[in-house]
């Protein structure tokens, strides 16, 4: 019984963005003391049936939306809400049948004739022969990403983690890796590996993950720290750590050396910060559970900070998960931006600095260049540069920008989620 | 094959009569005549069952059925349920419903497989139909006619809808249904096809005032006829074997 609400309840808080879908399944609101799921929301089978559960809704959802309204389920039975019912009916429906739902099984049934009837209608009226082909044609054919891992340098080497994996059976090949054993060194980013999305790894158990000499990280979320090519000894700032796997990549790329202030506002992400970062074995971390915006510039621990990472909380339109993010609200995305353009100008206050990047996981030019141009516009002491890396990266952002070629953006036919990096330099360097 | 039938001087022989493939119910008439018609064409096949429903002979108004069961409204009483359970064979499940659009062969047209049913009848009343009559069952109009007993005639092999049924509509109706349409009248031209036709998967009663070409409509859609082009072919080349040999 509990397992519905759950997943009634992701879908609950996905419709009120409030998080990404995975975060909320495997995160904290399910097994807490009190909270939902009880002691079995912890079992990590429950979390993976639940996730399953969520995204079979998500792919079907408008058919079971359709489906409910047409059946007015919703009118009959006061004690559903609409995504409550949108799991009952996909496991009525397409599912393989309802489970242990306690007193939500017998309601949903009692209308299932209906409920079926309505679904045949659908289909008819569609002329769609096959439940399958009720999933909307792009989340159908949506490419499958590769799975990228990164090689930790504070706790291994390439050479160590490639010999790992040739031990294992895979073998290493040259472009993206097709087969099921293959993998590849990603032709962009430097102790970069990249897997078949079904190499039949459980990548989250792998013990290398656990001991943080992999760390899981997709392609594009590792350009913001390699286009930022932190020095050793360097100071820098990350402004919105959590997770921590940029902030971990920036340390490994200064080889464990310096000094790197994470900033995270949010109690529970400040935790995962720690977690991952210790995890990585990176020892120049200092967390910090304020707002970045909390920062004193004028503060002296920060006067030799000369690199901040930026990759604010964005609307993460280019996040690939089958959520169909496309129709995010206009007032949000403009609220997001002027948030976005706020905070680097915020950076820019630091006197030191020198180099700022800037990511979003967006597609959306509002969150993106827009956002370049208007702090560009605001600041006149720093530039949109080139990168000093990158350099046969083809995707680039929008040419009716006077700064387009300078940016990069990463779109899933890249293989990668949807992404945007930009470079700010400060002008007298 | 199709025959034509009176119900003393009615034409609605759909009204006093129920046909399913494996009972069929008539009305306690003042005549012989009608009972005979379908004994003479569904004698030592299926068992022909005189009844009254409440106390009416308007039965095929009031039942709905197919292979797997019967739906009798609650205006039946107990010594007629006693009756129907007796002369029923055993593999048909017998059902009274509660169901307050009472006239149940008028709200529900049913072949063995699916079943169409007025948009307003309680979710009991469906769940109702599914179990019993083993039934998909779609809340649908005909020709924006809810009373979708009255307005179709349906079996296994085909169904006669309303004549004013859009070609849009029997096309929805036809792939929900799985089986072929036609829009069609009986009894010289009545819409209310339900009352003047009963029919199963072998024969068909029509009103004695259907038209020759209604009939052969009929015969056509419900595939009763042996002069189907797959018969004169197997004949042929039957005949063709034949001389050779």
């Amino acid at each position: 019984m509990a397992f519905y609400q759950d997943a009634a309840k992701v879908l609950d808080q996905l419709d009120l963005k409030q998080g990404s879908l995975k975060g909320l399944v495997l995160g904290h609101n399910l097994g807490q003391k009190g909270g939902p799921g009880g002691p079995r929301g912890n079992d990590p089978a429950n979390k993976k049936r639940l996730l399953a559960l969520v995204c079979e809704t998500l792919r079907y959802k408008a058919v079971l939306h359709e489906v409910i309204d047409q059946s007015r389920l919703l009118v009959d039975e006061k004690k559903l809400n609409r995504n409550l019912a949108a799991v009952l009916c996909h496991d009525l429906l397409f599912g393989k049948g309802i489970g242990a739902a306690g007193k939500w099984k017998p309601l949903i049934t009692k209308h299932q004739t209906r409920l079926r009837a309505e679904l045949v209608k659908y289909k008819v009226r569609h002329g769609i022969k096959n439940n399958a082909d009720l999933v909307p044609r792009e989340i159908r054919e949506m490419a499958v990403l590769p799975r990228y891992v990164r090689v930790n340098t504070n706790k291994t080497t390439l050479e160590a983690m490639i010999a790992h994996f040739t031990r294992s059976g895979f073998h290493q090949v040259e472009g993206m890796p097709a087969e099921k054993k293959a993998f590849a060194l990603d032709a962009h980013i430097p102790n970069l590996l990249v897997f078949s999305a079904s190499s039949g790894m459980d990548w989250f158990r792998s013990p290398l993950v656990a001991e943080g000499q992999l760390i899981l990280q997709d392609k594009a979320s590792c350009m913001p720290a390699y286009v930022l090519q932190p020095p050793p000894e360097a100071h820098v700032m990350d402004g919105c750590a959590a997770p921590g796997n940029k902030t971990s990549h920036a340390s490994a790329l200064m080889g464990n050396t310096g000094r790197i202030f994470a900033f995270d506002q949010d109690a529970r992400r400040c935790k995962t910060l720690e977690f991952m970062t210790q995890r990585a074995g990176c020892t120049n971390i200092t967390t910090h559970h304020q707002s970045f915006f909390d920062a004193d510039p004028q503060d002296p621990q920060y006067a030799q900070v000369t690199h901040i990472l930026l990759d604010p909380s964005c609307s993460g339109s280019g996040i690939h998960e089958g959520e169909g993010g496309a129709q995010d609200a206009a007032g949000r995305v403009a609220e997001l931006a002027t948030f976005q353009r706020d905070i680097l100008l915020h950076a820019m206050k630091f006197s030191a600095v020198t180099h700022i990047s800037y990511s979003t996981c967006s597609i959306h030019d509002a969150e993106n260049e827009d956002v370049v141009a208007a702090v560009l516009a605001a600041n006149a002491d720093f530039e949109c540069a080139p990168m000093p890396v990158l350099n046969d990266w083809s995707r680039r952002g929008h040419d009716r920008y006077p700064f387009g070629r300078h940016v990069v953006r990463c779109m899933p036919e890249d293989a990668t989620n949807g992404f945007f990096v930009a470079l700010f330099k400060r002008k007298t360097v | 094959m199709a025959v034509r039938a009176q119900f003393e001087n009615s034409n609605d022989i759909g009204v006093f009569a129920k046909l399913t493939n494996s009972y069929c119910l008539v009305a306690i008439g003042g005549s012989e005549n009608f009972y005979s018609v379908f004994e003479s064409e569904l004698q030592d096949v299926v068992p022909i069952i005189h009844t009254s429903i409440g106390g009416t002979r308007i039965i095929g108004r009031l039942t709905a059925g197919n292979r797997h069961g019967l739906l009798v409204p609650n205006t039946t009483t107990d010594q007629e349920l006693q009756h129907l359970r007796n002369a029923l064979p055993d593999s048909v499940a017998l059902q009274r419903v509660e169901e307050r659009l009472s006239a149940l062969g008028n709200v529900i047209a049913c072949n063995d497989y699916v079943a169409l049913i007025h948009p307003d009848l309680d979710r009991e009343t469906e769940e109702i139909i599914a179990d019993t009559l083993k039934v998909e069952v779609f809340r649908h109009a005909i020709a924006d006619q809810l009373l979708v007993g009255t307005y179709c005639a349906l079996s296994n092999n085909g169904g006669l809808v309303h004549p004013k049924t859009s070609v849009q509509d029997q096309d929805e109706l036809s792939s929900l249904l799985q089986i072929p349409l036609i829009a069609g009248s009986v009894n010289r031209g009545a819409g209310h096809v339900g009352s003047g036709l009963v029919v199963n998967d072998w024969a068909a009663f029509a009103g004695l005032d259907t038209t020759s070409t209604e009939l052969s409509v009929i015969e056509n859609i419900f595939k009763l006829q042996d002069a189907q082009p797959q018969y004169i072919v197997n004949e042929m080349r039957d005949a063709i074997i034949d001389s050779v040999v």
